[in-house]
């Protein structure tokens, strides 16, 4: 007999559990049908909704035996239950019935009809028929915002909402109201959800009472619509999405669970931000200059001539991308040669990606997952607040903080599951956080301890905790270097400066010496900034140097817009020395508008594509949406080109996993790639179908425009079923769960998909970490030093073009403390002119009472503002009352 | 030593008279146990004697007290704050004997809660009494004043070396803050919902630290016992009971009053002799024996005695100990649709059975009850006594709702179907 | 909730007895209640806006505090009048005629169960079981307990309640 497994006996049948689960957990494994509410695998069990009934008997002799909660009972071995028993059975089609009393029945008019948790369980129970024929209770709805709508008398009262909201995701503006059956789900006054994890309601919720507001315009099944596995293109943490769409047009997105990533969550960035593939900014179609000037309209055969002709040339520099898939840049880099690809980054964002493959690569410092700094027993955050850079690892660091000590937990016999009890322990007895940023940070509320330091003390800092672990002194005044190193698997966040992210790695490496399972997690800008650092291209300010040192080349920019990686001068001092601008994008940018040659490619869900999140995870997202009209990705039409200028033989890349190994033989770092490519087969029924089979009028969908039936859409490089043939992988490639009494998003919690975890290109070894160098510090700029701020609704490039995220973003400010704004007599709201470099912007001021003295936080990447050499010295001109702000 | 009282409970309390101050308490021999105890007993012997002595938990739920306390770890074992709980929210219908003690005698109380607390370890104590007791507020903030000047609270109370403060918390109403551990919630500033159990208050109670509740009238017995011994306390019962208890009758008699009286007492003695029978014109139909949790007793059932055991071995329970009496002149149906109208009204909406299925119970019985009923509500109101019976909710508020129903539908079948059948309450 | 009804904000007193009541709680959250009542205590009933203020007093989300709020009976969130008549609608007090005590106040001054009369006087609300049963019917009004009401009784307080 295995002894790290439980058996139980479950209506005769012997189940396996692991030590730990409760008796929920343990049949749901083991793929047994039970129903419930107002458990979920993230957030635990609190026992509420009495959905999970099960007969429990004590001991062979006991034939009455005892209803519990499942969710509440630890599974232990030997245990005798049944979930057949008729008492329980009926006592959960009751539970059916008592919460439908005030439920409206509205599934045919309901966003989830055909996905909803509640439809699952009732005919889970099989419940038919309802006896209540009294008035139901109603409620009127409030106005959340641009990303949810609400429809209160859908709720069943299950709790999670508030459960999620509040204690799981730390949002304080939204809560339960009233009492008895009058309790009310909601805010305090109609208005925005302010936590960036509101969109998680969609599917927290059990019914429909919290609607995806966008997705509602554009409404369609669940069951009739694509759905393909993908990844978030909106940061570094590179959650795993599935993004859904119908007749061609982009529907939706919802989570797709990953274990060591995203789990069950989605930030509103990802759920709502992916909208900018819809959005008008879109680049429709090519556009050439000719004699009247740019901006007419070439179709792409005629495009991919005329980037020929430039090839052909021999005098061409391309500029690579952070948005832009591995394969965009492996192709333009093979197109262009590696002397002449540059990555299309600032200095300063260079520098920090090539520091982050140092320290994954070169000194092999393990590296934390979102899941790993969940469970970690001490944080330290050094530099940057994550919760705008990657909501997602913000808010697994919230649940390491807010989660009781083993020991807390321990004196009071409370296994972690008991969701209030735990949060309870941990009262008095809170798991370490510790920040030390120059500003406050959106992660205080739930720390121990918060230092406001400026960069350069941070840095002396980050050296003394070196010092304290390597020496411990008594006289440590941030005691931080003790609180690490009683933690067992205490992890380090970092970000913002390169220095200060090598003195972290050499932390963790102090830590590892000592035994002690310590993890680092890097901060780093944008989806693919890791995977464009293995290029090891020099940056945009290299380019622009070559530009103005050799003969004008022709530019190639590979989805990017340069006017936001560089101040406006150095850009066009330097562009306009240049032979011709050709530009391939999914969106018009100010870098568009000006080239020579504007190509239309395809979106990250119009493609295949492989992203490299800050872990150094490599994963694979597929073309997702299907039309007619497809732009193709960027990489076909290099190749295209390519081909055409006799730079590839006719055969080359003929596949997306050709392409893959013709990257992997130019950068070894790249090579693990490969193992990404999942198995296929030709065999298109053997393929994970993206088609639901209830998928309706497939054959009628273009009838307006044509009644033949049009051939199913192919995409030779996906291992992906176009159609509704296939299977139902459990695996990360599931595109959707389809099963009797599982067709909510829920479902995941029962077919729990070994999520494809992609593939880590720095796995960690075992072995103690190199340490690193330090360099010398910079010498102390003059003035304020102006630090770059993240948002994470208004700094990212793509996300802005979403309708709903731009309606969220704030105005642009410059934080600073009240004392320094006195000394330049700003109050807050003053609108200020910042002048950083040669390039001035208005910002309006935020007072941030714990800033460090002699800082200023600029947010950054507004819309239509160049790059900002940040960090880097300000001045500030208050501007006259009179003028416009 | 004095003779002892066989009523102590409400020795000091006569109606009429005014509430004894501190001086007239420890006239009356009070505070003699605390100072005859504080730092020449050891905590664990007043545990054990409270444990001899069989003394039962007075809120309700009828736990006994010496085995609850015997489940909190000690001070050595468990570091750190521990807390010792008053639950004075007196708010289940019929019941109305906490008030008579806090109002009455308030010293007695405190007197309770000083030897409790010592033989607890705890040096903080509350007492949570509901917000509409205003006089009750008064007296035990005043006679805490009073306590702490004399020395008896506050720190190295009367040299021992032992430290105890009480605070009293209002409660802002909701009957659920009368559940141990939503009363917890509610001192913490929560939602007054329930916890899960276990881990239970002993382990994990207060800010998550040992913690302790008891009903008013179980700490008032604890003086008595201190200072006469658990075997003195065990021979004021009769019939089988153990001590005195504070019983009660309110509804059609001629003098609803609450009483002390030997555990044991029988509900007929009660009625007929304490509470002066039944007002003239007026017959007793049956009697909710210990508040509106508990089942019906039909009028031929008068005869046994108020303990826990006899009560349970007739399919009702002992509850609070103060009958509620049904006369011939209430219709049953409407009687226990007001009784669902409450338990409807004061669940706290966590969980979903009895917060949606007591609105349904409700919602059918006043339909009987005006004669809209239909033959399948009784299946349905039958089928509801057994799932929102015990075990099935989260905590006890809805079982103790479907007590009276049962029994209800049991008893007054014949009225059920009459109301259904003819399409009218006789009674209106 | 139709009556909208905005009070001042907040005085200096009650911020300081607000204060003082977080200086004498374990924690802030704990004071809540408190500190709901203490303000209800000289305004009737907690406006938004008021509740808003103490929230940031306290130190807790709004959404919290209103969570709180309204969960008990206790605190009113809505205009009351000035006497607020709390008409015990428990078994004994039914018994023994509640609903008549009820529909002569509703004769009398027109308010149903939850309703305040048009001049300001006074609000009925129906409360659990006020520990009272051996005088039922009882109720409170305005912190005064009464026993063994009678039409009477209601009369009198009508007839000697001045207008606001
Ligand atoms: C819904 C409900 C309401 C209760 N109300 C009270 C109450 O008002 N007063 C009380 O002392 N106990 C009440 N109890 C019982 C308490 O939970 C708890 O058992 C009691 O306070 C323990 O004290 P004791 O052991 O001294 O009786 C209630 C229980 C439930 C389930
Ligand atoms: S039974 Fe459930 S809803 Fe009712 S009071 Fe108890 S916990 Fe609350
Ligand atoms: S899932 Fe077990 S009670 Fe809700």
């Amino acid at each position: 007999m295995d002894l790290n497994h439980l058996h139980l006996d479950v209506d005769r049948t012997i189940i396996t559990a692991q030590p730990g689960q409760t008796v929920l957990e343990a049949c749901l494994s083991a793929q047994l049908d039970l129903p419930y509410f107002c458990w979920h695998p993230a957030l635990g069990a609190v026992g509420a909704c009495r959905q999970c009934a099960v007969k429990l008997f004590n001991g062979p002799e006991d034939h009455t035996g005892q209803i519990v909660m499942a969710c509440m009972t630890p599974a232990t071995s030997g245990m005798r239950l049944s979930i057949t028993d008729p008492a329980t059975a009926q006592f959960r089609d009751r539970v059916i019935e008592f919460v439908l009393t005030n439920h409206p029945h509205d599934c045919p008019v309901c966003d989830v009809g055909g996905e909803c948790h509640l439809q699952d369980m009732t005919a889970l129970v099989k419940h038919t028929q309802r006896r209540y024929r009294f008035t139901k209770r109603t409620h009127l709805n409030q106005d959340l915002g641009p990303f949810i709508r609400h429809e209160m008398n859908r709720c069943i009262g299950c709790y999670r909402c508030v459960r999620f909201y509040r204690d799981y995701a730390g949002g304080d503006d939204f809560g339960v109201f009233g009492a008895n059956r009058n309790i009310y789900f909601g805010r305090a006054t109609p208005g925005t959800l302010e936590s960036e994890f509101a969109g998680n309601l969609v599917e927290v919720c059990p019914t429909g009472v919290f609607v995806d507001k966008p997705f509602a315009t554009r409404f369609r099944r669940k069951w009739d619509m694509r759905a393909t596995p993908s990844i978030c293109p909106h940061c570094a943490v590179g959650c795993n999405i599935t993004v859904q769409e119908r007749e061609g047009e982009f529907r939706r997105v919802v989570n797709r669970h990953n274990a060591a990533l995203n789990g069950y969550f989605l930030c509103d960035r990802g759920r709502f931000g992916i909208d900018f593939i819809r959005s008008p900014a879109r680049l429709r179609r090519s556009t050439q200059r000719d004699a009247q000037g740019p901006g007419t309209p070439v179709a792409i055969p005629a495009a991919t001539a005329a980037l020929a002709e430039l090839l052909r040339t021999n005098n061409v520099i391309g500029i690579g991308s952070p948005r832009a898939s591995l394969e965009a840049n492996a192709a333009l880099r093979l197109l262009v040669g590696p002397a002449h690809f540059y990555a299309g980054v600032s200095d300063h964002d260079a520098d920090i990606i090539a520091t982050a493959i140092t320290i994954l690569r070169d000194a092999a410092v393990p590296i934390a997952t979102p899941a790993d700094a969940a469970q970690s027993d001490a944080v330290l955050i050094l530099g940057e607040d994550p919760s705008d850079i990657a909501p997602i690892l913000a808010l697994s660091l919230r649940q390491s903080a807010q989660r009781p000590t083993s020991e807390a937990l321990a004196i009071r016999q409370i296994p972690a599951w008991n969701d209030s009890a735990a949060r309870r322990s941990a009262f008095g007895s809170p798991t370490p956080l510790i920040i030390a940023t120059p500003m406050s940070t959106r992660l205080d509320d739930c720390a121990t301890t918060c230092h406001r330091i400026a960069p350069a003390a941070l840095l002396t800092l980050a050296a003394a905790i070196k010092t304290q672990l390597e020496h411990p002194s008594p006289a440590d005044p941030t005691a931080i270097a003790a609180t690490l190193r009683r933690a067992s698997a205490p992890v380090i966040v970092v970000g913002g400066d390169s220095a200060l992210m090598r003195a972290a790695a050499n932390i963790v490496t102090t830590l590892r010496r000592k035994g002690i399972a310590a993890r680092l997690s890097i901060l780093l800008p944008e989806a693919n900034s890791l995977g464009l650092g293995l290029f090891g291209a020099p940056p945009l300010s290299a380019a622009l140097a070559a530009i103005q040192t050799g003969t004008a080349p022709h530019v190639i920019v590979l989805e990017n817009d340069l006017h936001r990686r560089c101040e406006t001068g150095p850009l066009e001092g330097t562009f306009h020395r240049i032979a011709s601008l050709s530009v391939l994008d999914c969106i018009e940018t100010p870098t568009t508008a000006t080239a020579d040659l504007a190509i239309a490619v395809g979106s990250f869900a119009d493609a295949d594509g492989t992203t490299v999140n800050q872990e150094g995870r490599a994963q694979r997202s597929f073309k997702a949406i299907f039309s007619t009209d497809d732009a193709p990705p960027s990489w076909h039409v290099l190749r295209n080109a390519g081909i055409a200028a006799g730079r590839l033989d006719a055969t080359a890349w003929a596949t997306h996993r050709e392409l893959i190994d013709a990257m992997a033989a130019n950068i070894p770092d790249l090579a693990a790639c490969r193992a990404l490519w999942p198995h296929t087969h030709d065999n298109i029924m053997q393929r994970p179908a993206t088609l639901p089979h209830r998928y309706s009028s497939r054959t009628a969908v273009n009838a307006a425009a044509n009644v033949r039936e049009p051939p199913p859409f192919t995409n030779p490089d996906s291992p992906l079923g176009p159609t509704m043939e296939g299977l139902m992988p459990r695996s990360g490639l599931m595109p959707h769960v389809w099963s009797p009494g599982w067709n909510s998003v829920q479902a995941n919690l029962k077919f729990p998909s070994a999520a494809e975890p992609g593939v880590m290109l720095f796995p960690t070894s075992a072995c103690i970490p190199t340490e690193l160098p330090l360099p010398h510090p910079p010498p102390p700029a003059p003035g304020i030093l102006a630090l770059p701020i993240r948002r994470v609704f208004g700094s990212d490039e793509l996300s802005n073009l979403a309708q709903a995220v731009a309606s969220r973003v704030g105005g642009p400010i410059l934080r600073v403390n009240p004392a320094d704004a006195a000394t330049h007599g700003l109050s807050a709201g003053t609108r200020v002119d910042c002048t950083i470099g040669t390039t001035t912007v208005r910002r309006a001021i935020a007072l941030d009472p714990a800033m460090a003295a002699g800082v200023a936080g600029l947010t950054i990447g507004v819309q239509g503002e160049p790059g900002l050499p940040l960090p880097g010295s300000l001045t500030i001109t208050a501007i006259h009352p009179g003028e416009p702000s | 030593m004095k003779t002892p009282p066989d009523r102590p409970l409400t020795r000091n309390i006569h109606r009429g008279a005014p509430h004894f101050d501190i001086a007239a308490y420890e006239r009356a021999d009070g505070y003699r146990a605390v100072r005859d105890t504080l730092g020449k007993t050891e905590p664990a012997a007043i545990v054990h004697m409270v444990a001899e002595s069989g003394l039962a938990g007075c809120g309700g739920g009828g736990f006994p007290t010496g085995r609850k306390w015997q489940l909190m770890p000690g001070a050595a074992q468990r570091p750190g704050p521990r807390y010792f709980v008053v639950n004075a929210d007196e708010m289940e219908p019929g019941t109305f004997k906490d008030r008579l003690l806090l109002e009455g005698d308030p010293h007695q109380m405190i007197e309770g809660i000083i030897l409790s607390a010592y033989a607890l370890e705890a040096n903080l104590s509350y007492i949570f009494v509901r917000g509409e007791y205003v006089t009750a507020i008064e007296r035990l903030n005043t006679a805490i004043a009073e306590a702490t000047a004399a020395g008896l609270l506050g720190q190295n109370i009367l040299g021992s070396g032992y430290n105890l403060s009480i605070h009293v918390h209002a409660g802002a109403g909701r009957y659920i803050c009368g559940e141990e551990t939503a009363l917890l919630n509610a001192l913490e500033g929560h939602r007054a919902i329930p916890r899960a159990k276990p881990p239970f208050p002993q382990i994990s109670g207060l800010w998550g630290c040992p913690t302790i509740v008891n009903n008013v009238e179980t700490i008032c017995n604890i003086p008595h016992i201190v200072r006469y011994g658990a075997a003195w306390y065990r021979s004021l019962g009769i019939n089988g009971g153990l001590g005195t208890k504070i019983y009660g009758v309110s509804g059609r008699v001629n003098h609803p009053g609450a009483f002390e009286l030997p555990m044991g007492t029988t509900l007929r003695d009660m009625i007929e002799h304490h509470a002066g029978g039944m007002k003239p014109g007026y017959e007793l139909r049956a009697v909710l024996p210990g508040g509106a949790s508990t089942g019906f007793l039909p009028a031929d059932q008068l005869d046994v005695s108020m303990t826990a055991q006899t009560m349970a071995a007739h399919g009702t329970r002992l509850g609070t100990g103060t009958a509620i009496v049904l006369d011939d002149h209430t219709c049953p149906i409407g009687f226990i649709a007001n009784l669902q109208q409450f338990f409807a009204r004061e669940s706290c909406g966590w969980c979903a059975p009895c917060r949606d299925g007591l609105p349904w119970v409700e919602r059918i019985l006043k339909s009987i009850e005006a004669g809209t009923g239909v033959a399948d509500d009784l299946d349905t109101l039958e089928d509801m006594t057994g799932n929102l019976g015990p075990g099935r909710t989260f905590c006890a508020l809805a079982p103790g709702a479907m007590a009276s129903l049962q029994t209800g539908l049991r008893y007054f079948s014949a009225e059920f179907t009459r109301h259904i059948e003819t399409r009218t309450c006789a009674w209106t | 909730m139709s009556i909208v009804e905005t009070q001042p904000p907040l005085d200096p007193a009650e911020r300081t007895e607000i204060r003082n009541l977080l200086r004498h709680s374990p924690t802030a959250r704990a004071a809540a209640i408190d500190a709901l009542k203490l303000v209800q205590q000289r305004r009737r009933y907690i406006a938004d806006d008021i509740l808003t203020e103490i929230a940031h007093l306290l130190g807790l989300p709004v959404a919290e505090l209103d969570g709180i709020a309204t969960f008990y009976n206790l605190i009113y969130r809505k205009p009351v009048g000035q006497t607020v008549i709390l008409l015990c609608d428990s078994i004994t007090c039914w018994i023994t005629g509640r609903d008549h005590l009820a529909q002569h106040i509703e004769r009398r001054i027109g308010i149903k169960p939850g309703e305040t009369s048009t001049d300001g006087r006074f609000t009925l609300l129906p409360i659990v079981c006020l520990g009272h049963c051996d005088h039922a019917p009882a109720m409170m009004a305005n912190d005064v307990l009464h026993g063994d009401v009678d039409p009477a009784t209601l009369d009198a307080m009508f007839d000697t309640t001045p207008l606001p």
